[in-house]
C-alpha cells in the first residue's frame, strides 16, 4: 500500500478538477446575462431613453415609454427561464442518449408538445394555463418515447444519426399534423399561429408563474442527475460497473428534461436549437462534466434566448420576429457544422 | 487482510432465447489472477458479464461473500467489485485526471464533495499505471496503450478488492499487452487484488495467470494452474487445434506452439 501515500500528491499539481478558466468563464457569462437582461428591457421596437427605463423597472408607468418597458419585463423574465430550461433540457438529453444531436427541438419533443396542445385546443377546448402545461408535458413524453423507439429500430440501436433522423422526421410530420388540426378550427387557428412559431412576446407574469414549479422540478432533477450522466458518458457497461442503475437513471433524467421543455413549450411554443447550441458551446469551454454543464447551460441558455429575442425585436422594426425564428437562423448552420465535423462521435 | 470471495453457482445466462451457458460453477481464488480462455463465442465474455451484473442470470446466482450480487445495492457492489468492459467510451475532450476521477463514483453520494481520499485514490491510480505525467492531457490525444492504462487507472481509482477485465489487451501491440499484464500483476501483488480477466492469447494467459479456466461451448472444460490446464489435449478439445507444449525458458510456464499445415519440420512433430 506504499503507493497510497499522500505525499505523492505534490507531484500532481492540478488534480483538484477546478480549472481557473471555468470560474473565469462563469463570471463572464453571469456578467453577460446581467447586461443582456438590462438590454432586453431597454431595447425594443420603441426607443426608450434610459431615464425612463429605471423608473419603469421600479414599477412606474407614467409615460408611454415607461409602459413599453413595463411590458418588456415579463417577456424578459420568460425568455430567461425558457432559455435556461431549453438549454438544460438539451444538455440532459445529450447526456441520456450520448448523442451530440439530441435536443428537444431536433428530437421532435417540442413539436410533440405543440401537437398535443393543438389537439387539446381544437378538439377538447382546453384553455387554462395548467391544462396547457400538462397537455404539453404529456405530448412531450409520448413523442420522446416514440422517437426513441423508432430511432432504436434496426441494427446498432439508437445511433446519433438514426435518432436525429427519427426526430427530424417526426418533427416534420408533427408540423403538418398541427396545421391539419388547426385547419379544422379556423376560429382558434389565428391565436395559435404566433404561438406555433415559438416566441416570448405575449408573456404574462401569471403564465410564467404557472410554469415555474415545473421548471423548478425539472432543474432539480437535472442537477441531481448530473453526476449520474457523468458515469453514463463512459458507456453503459462502465456506468453499470460504477454502480449506476443505467435504465433508471435514463428514465429519471429524461423526465427532468421533458418537464423543462414541455413546460417551456406550453408557455412559448416550440423553440428549437437552443438546446443544441448551448451544450456544445459550454462543453468546449467547461469540459464534459455535467455537474458544471447543467448550471452553466442554464446561464448560457438564458443569455442566448435573450439575445435572440432582442435581435428579433430590432431587425424587423417596426414589427418583430418571433424568437423561434431567430434561434432557427442561428441554430441551423450550427447543426450543419456539427454534422459535418469529421465524424459524429457518441458523447 | 481478508479478501472478498466471488462464487458462481449453477449459473445460466444468455441472449435472446438462447442460453450461452447453463449450470456453471466457479469458485474464484481470492487474491489470485484468474484468466478465462477459450475459442471465439465459447461464452467467456458472457460469463464475465454475468459475473459483473451486466447480464441478469437466467438461473443460479453469483455470490459475493455469500450474498447474491443481483440483490445487493449496485453502489455497494461497485465498492467491492470493479469492472473494465471491452469498449468503454471516453467523452470528447475529457482529461485523464477527470476520467480517472470518475472511478470514484461509487464512493460518492449525490451531495458529497470531492474529498482528500478521492484525490489520493486518483493519484495512486495514476502512479500505479505510470500515467501521472499524462494527468492533464485530453484522453483523445493518447495512444491506444496509454488509453488502456488510463482505463485501468479508472478501475483502480474505484479501489475494489476484485477486478474483472474483459480482454484488457485487445487492440494493443505486443509491448503494450505485456505492459498491461505486468501492471495487473503489480496490482495483484501490492494490493492483493483478485483479478479475473478474459484473455485471447493462451500463452500470455499461461504466463501471467495463477489460475486458468478454459471454456468450450458454454462449459468449463478445464481449470487449474497453467501447467495443469495448458496441455495438448485441452488445446485440441477447446480450440480444435493440434499443438505442442514446451516449457517457456523464461518463466518455466507452459508455452503452446500451434501445429498448422505448413512450415513445420515433420520430424519435430512426430
Amino acid at each position: 500500500m506504499s503507493d497510497l501515500q499522500p505525499r505523492r500528491l505534490a507531484a500532481i499539481p492540478a488534480l483538484r478538477f477546478h480549472r481557473p478558466s471555468r470560474v473565469f468563464w462563469l463570471a463572464i457569462m453571469l456578467a453577460a446575462l446581467a447586461v443582456l437582461t438590462v438590454l432586453s428591457v431597454a431595447v425594443g421596437t420603441r426607443d426608450v431613453a434610459w431615464h425612463d427605463v429605471f423608473p419603469a423597472l421600479a414599477g412606474h408607468v407614467e409615460s408611454i415609454e415607461q409602459a413599453a418597458v413595463a411590458v418588456r419585463i415579463p417577456r424578459t423574465l420568460l425568455a430567461v427561464l425558457a432559455g435556461a430550461a431549453l438549454a438544460v433540457s438539451g444538455t440532459v438529453m445529450q447526456g441520456v442518449t450520448r448523442n451530440p444531436l439530441a435536443e428537444p427541438g431536433i428530437l421532435g419533443v417540442n413539436m410533440g408538445a405543440s401537437l398535443a396542445i393543438a389537439i387539446g385546443v381544437a378538439w377538447f377546448g382546453i384553455a387554462s394555463t395548467q391544462a396547457f402545461i400538462w397537455t404539453a408535458i404529456a405530448g412531450a413524453w409520448g413523442t420522446a418515447i416514440f422517437v426513441y423507439a423508432i430511432g432504436s429500430l434496426g441494427r446498432g440501436g439508437a445511433t446519433p444519426l438514426k435518432l436525429a433522423l427519427a426526430g427530424t422526421a417526426t418533427n416534420v410530420a408533427f408540423v403538418s399534423l398541427v396545421l391539419a388540426v388547426l385547419l379544422t378550427r379556423n376560429d382558434v387557428a389565428g391565436g395559435m399561429r404566433s404561438w406555433q412559431v415559438g416566441g416570448v412576446g405575449g408573456a404574462t407574469n401569471d403564465r410564467t408563474a404557472a410554469i415555474l414549479p415545473f421548471l423548478a422540478a425539472g432543474f432539480v432533477v437535472s442537477l441531481l442527475s448530473a453526476r449520474k450522466l457523468n458515469s453514463l458518458a463512459l458507456g453503459d457497461d462502465v456506468a453499470a460497473g460504477l454502480g449506476e442503475r443505467v435504465a433508471r437513471t435514463r428514465v429519471v433524467a429524461s423526465f427532468g428534461a421533458i418537464l423543462l421543455c414541455g413546460a417551456t413549450t406550453a408557455a412559448c411554443g416550440p423553440i428549437a436549437f437552443v438546446g443544441l447550441v448551448v451544450p456544445h458551446l459550454c462543453r468546449s469551454l467547461f469540459g464534459s462534466d455535467y455537474r458544471w454543464l447543467v448550471p452553466i447551460g442554464a446561464v448560457a441558455g438564458a443569455s442566448l434566448l435573450l439575445v435572440a429575442d432582442v435581435v428579433g425585436r430590432v431587425v424587423a422594426r417596426p414589427s418583430e420576429l418571433d424568437v423561434g425564428i431567430v434561434t432557427a437562423f442561428l441554430g441551423a448552420p450550427f447543426f450543419v457544422w456539427i454534422v459535418r465535423r469529421q465524424r459524429i462521435r457518441e458523447l | 487482510m481478508t479478501h472478498h470471495r466471488l462464487f458462481v453457482q449453477d449459473l445460466a445466462a444468455g441472449y435472446g432465447d438462447r442460453n450461452v451457458f447453463a449450470g456453471l460453477d466457479l469458485d474464484v481464488l481470492p487474491a489470485k489472477i484468474t484468466a478465462i480462455v477459450g475459442a471465439n463465442a465459447c461464452g467467456k465474455s458472457t460469463l464475465l458479464r454475468a459475473m459483473s451484473r451486466l447480464l441478469p442470470p437466467r438461473q443460479g446466482q453469483v455470490l459475493l461473500d455469500g450474498k447474491s450480487i443481483h440483490t445487493m445495492p449496485p453502489r455497494k457492489l461497485a465498492q467491492t467489485l470493479g469492472l473494465l468492459p471491452q469498449s468503454p467510451i471516453a467523452p470528447e475532450g475529457i482529461t485523464v485526471s477527470d476520467l480517472v476521477g470518475r472511478g470514484r463514483h461509487p464512493h460518492q453520494g449525490v451531495f458529497s464533495r470531492w474529498t482528500r481520499q478521492d484525490d489520493e485514490a486518483v493519484a495512486a491510480a495514476l502512479q500505479a499505471t505510470n500515467t501521472t505525467d499524462l494527468a492533464e492531457r485530453p484522453v483523445d490525444e493518447l495512444s491506444g496503450g496509454q488509453r488502456q492504462r488510463i482505463w485501468i487507472a479508472m478501475a483502480l481509482a474505484q479501489q475494489t478488492d476484485i477486478l474483472l477485465l474483459d480482454e484488457p489487451t485487445t487492440f494493443l501491440d505486443i509491448a503494450h499487452q505485456v505492459e498491461v499484464l505486468d501492471l495487473l500483476v503489480d496490482l495483484n501483488q501490492t494490493r492483493g487484488t483478485t483479478i479475473i480477466m478474459v484473455l485471447h492469447d493462451l500463452n500470455l494467459a499461461a504466463r501471467y495467470a495463477d489460475h486458468l479456466v478454459a471454456m468450450a461451448d458454454g462449459r468449463l472444460h478445464a481449470r487449474g494452474t497453467p501447467g495443469d490446464v495448458l496441455t495438448v489435449e485441452t488445446v485440441r478439445d477447446v480450440f480444435g487445434l493440434e499443438s505442442s507444449i514446451v516449457a517457456d525458458p523464461l518463466s518455466g510456464r507452459p508455452l503452446m506452439l500451434p501445429i498448422g499445415r505448413h512450415r513445420i519440420k515433420r520430424e519435430e512433430v512426430a
